[in-house]
């Protein structure tokens, strides 16, 4: 809630009780960035193949998945995969003119704390309910229950060595990626900084950063044709130059996989880099560059060091995306080459969901200590 | 440092005609001027004058679109070629200082002096850092220090390369007052000791007042008048420029026989033509309690220190109350009858 405290002051100064108050001023205010947060949700779920399948709704991921790895169809896959992008062009739409209006709205910012309302009755305990139900249901209970499922197995079987291979090949190929990825981030915001924010370039960074939109599934779809005939290309003059067959090298390695996280998480690498950026000043630049400092000494003296928190951030939330993608994995991956999440899935598939327990306990986890970390480092000052 | 080799027959900066617009607003509109070596000149004007502007077009930070900028007679700068800014050799202190939070401040100082040799570097840095009292203070970081101390580092760190050029945008503005006048002092030594030509920018007359050896003053995007301080304040050639460099009390009258009738008796406006109207600018300091003249009571009288502003109602007279800066010394109480005499030095006379 970063709406103006003032706004809300002046709604009850001139009569209006709390409850007239929230339905005519703050939840139209609001209006826009719940619009932002419904089609980021919309983006996810389209994005989902996992939850999905395993409860029986074919979604239009669930079916471009099947009809590419039962029946076969590539061009099939893709005609549904066209009719999904159709759909995520729709939501980005809706999500720009969203936040169009949230500027609109954040205009009378006044960056003052609401000043808390003391609540009277039932109406605390059940607030504190509500508000707790969410993490309940939607992180303690599922957790609690893998917790368990996990220990009865370890004590069982001990722990097995395909899920040390499969979290050593999570590990790696998410690291990998993210470093590759952050790499990237820091080459689109620094340019654009470089380039004084034209709108040329903000375009490129905004074309950049559509991967985040588009589901994994779409992806990868639209990924395996083209790997394949450059994969071709490149085995055909090895052949021609070496005389020998170097075979399906990008399609049939992690490589495509690396690829495609690359492209999906870019955006949010090159955003937290932005943001973190534009934290330092321009004049900064103009001193540096006044004192001889060329655009790569700049970024090697000046904006890496001075970045550093916003890029172990990015590092951290792309590692985790990757940690946990799916769709794309599912797709790409090269033969017999299982992450977490794809033996998870594998599991599931096969109903027996309490074998898959240890491996989503260890996403899980994956996905904590960066929240953990992120909020340690949040709440220090940051050192001047 | 010998006067010989930083002399230089050529201007250290000449600009020629520089027109700059942004978008369909002009700011810059035919600014011309060369700068004299070791010279501390000092562009004054209100905010959106366009000085701003003229210094980052001489930085390179901002691309000319038309006219000519050259240092030491060589051109760096036009519609057709621009030199980068981290190729022109000049250096640049800023208003937020613009240190480097993550350097130590020989660090910082170290920065622009990577031509040197790398055994030189740290030597000439803290050279640097002791003419500015700050040696001791080399491990430490910007933000363990005091404003001032930021300010001579940012100096400090400008100077180390021995730039062509100085430029300062707003130096003292985040300054509190009393510092603000050490730093002016401190700052004006270190340039005239490295002899470095230096343009100032500031909207503060007083700090150009203080520093400057030549003054531009500009408005609306042109150079309304550039002399001396002395010439800026005792000869402005217009209203704006008068009332510019310090308050003035207006007077208006017809032009007869080569001079304004005032309140005061004839002023000479040889310059203006009989008949057309003429406003008269008088400096509150100009206006002097004597023991005879003009006839006026003291209407209110507020304490400067050293001196008081009075606020004098003139008799017989329905002109608004005038403004007198006097010593403090012989103080008229609020409501005492005083005569009043003009010093004509401090008396402007122009076309109304």
């Amino acid at each position: 809630m970063m709406q103006a405290s003032g706004v809300l002051e002046a709604a009850r100064t001139l009569g209006a009780s709390p409850s007239r108050t929230f339905y005519r001023i703050a939840l139209p205010l609001a209006r826009p960035a719940i619009a932002v947060g419904a089609s980021l949700a919309l983006m996810e779920a389209l994005n989902d193949i996992g939850a999905a399948e395993f409860l029986g709704v074919r979604t239009l991921t669930v079916s471009i998945y099947s009809t590419w790895v039962n029946r076969g169809s590539l061009p099939g896959a893709a005609q549904i995969a066209l009719f999904m992008l159709a759909i995520v062009i729709g939501l980005i739409t809706l999500e720009r003119w969203a936040r169009r209006h949230q500027r609109y709205a954040a205009s009378a910012r006044q960056t003052r704390i609401v000043s808390p309302q003391q609540l009277r009755g039932v109406g605390p305990r059940s607030l504190i309910v509500l508000a707790w139900l969410p993490v309940l249901l939607g992180f303690v209970l599922p957790t609690s229950y893998l917790v368990i499922e996990a220990a009865k197995r370890i004590q069982f079987a001990g722990i097995e060595a395909t899920i040390i291979r499969e979290t050593c090949n999570t590990l790696g190929i998410a690291a990998s990626a993210t470093l590759l990825t952050t790499a990237l981030a820091f080459v689109l915001a620094y340019s654009l900084r470089l380039a004084r924010n034209s709108s040329g370039a903000h375009f490129i960074v905004r074309c950049g950063s559509l991967g985040y939109a588009i589901p994994g599934t779409v992806l990868a779809i639209g990924l395996l044709a083209p790997l394949a005939w450059v994969d071709s290309g490149i085995d055909k003059l090895a052949q021609n130059l070496l005389g020998l067959s170097t075979g399906l090298l990008i399609s049939g390695s992690a490589a495509a996989l690396i690829y495609a996280y690359s492209a999906r998480f870019l955006a949010i690498g090159s955003g937290g880099l932005e943001a973190g950026l534009s934290k330092i000043p321009l004049s900064l630049d103009d001193a540096a560059r006044s004192l001889g400092a060329n655009a790569n000494r700049r970024a090697g003296l000046i904006h890496l060091p001075l970045s550093r928190p916003a890029l172990a951030a990015a590092m951290l939330l792309i590692f985790v995306d990757c940690m946990k993608e799916l769709p794309a994995t599912l797709l790409l991956r090269p033969l017999n080459f299982e992450t977490l999440a794809t033996h998870l899935y594998a599991e599931a598939s096969r109903g027996s969901y309490e074998s898959g327990a240890v491996a989503a306990l260890l996403i899980v986890a994956a996905g904590l200590i960066p929240i953990l970390l992120l909020t340690r480092y949040g709440s220090q000052k940051p050192q001047a | 440092m010998t006067l010989a080799t930083t002399l230089d027959t050529s201007n250290p900066l000449s600009l020629q005609d520089l027109h700059h617009r942004f978008g369909e607003h002009s700011v810059l509109r035919g600014i011309s001027l060369s700068m004299q070596v070791g010279e501390v000149l000092c562009l004054v004007g209100p905010s959106g004058c366009g000085k701003s502007t003229l210094l980052r077009l001489i930085a390179g930070l901002e691309r000319v679109q038309q006219g000519n900028i050259a240092i030491n007679g060589e051109t760096i700068a036009n519609a057709s070629q621009h030199r980068r800014p981290e190729e022109r050799d000049i250096g640049l202190v800023f208003q937020d200082f613009a240190l480097f939070p993550h350097l130590s401040l020989l660090d910082n100082v170290t920065f622009g002096l990577h031509a040197a040799p790398r055994a030189e570097r740290k030597t000439l840095a803290l050279a640097m850092l002791t003419r500015i009292g700050l040696a001791e203070r080399a491990a430490d970081f910007p933000h363990q220090l005091s404003g001032g101390q930021q300010q001579r580092i940012a100096l400090a760190r400008a100077l180390a390369p021995r730039p062509r050029l100085l430029l300062l945008d707003e130096p003292f503005s985040n300054l509190d007052v009393r510092l603000r006048h050490r730093m002016r002092l401190d700052t004006l030594h270190l340039l005239k000791t490295s002899g470095t030509a230096s343009i100032l920018v500031t909207h503060d007359p007083d700090d150009a007042m203080f520093m400057a050896d030549r003054i531009a003053l500009l408005r609306a995007g042109e150079i309304v008048q550039l002399g001396t301080p002395e010439d800026l304040y005792r000869r402005p050639n217009s209203p704006f420029a008068a009332e510019f460099f310090g308050d003035v009390n207006c007077l208006s009258g017809l032009v007869e026989h080569g001079g304004v009738q005032t309140a005061f008796g004839k002023i000479a406006a040889p310059q203006l033509a009989n008949g057309s109207k003429a406003q008269v600018l008088i400096r509150p300091e100009a206006i002097k309690l004597t023991a005879t003249g003009l006839s006026a009571r003291v209407l209110e009288s507020h304490s400067l220190g050293a001196n008081a502003l009075l606020g004098l109602a003139l008799e017989d007279s329905a002109l608004p109350p005038l403004q007198a800066q006097i010593s403090s010394d012989n103080l008229p109480s609020i409501g005492a009858q005083v005569t009043l005499t003009l010093d004509l030095r401090g008396v402007f006379v122009f076309a109304a």
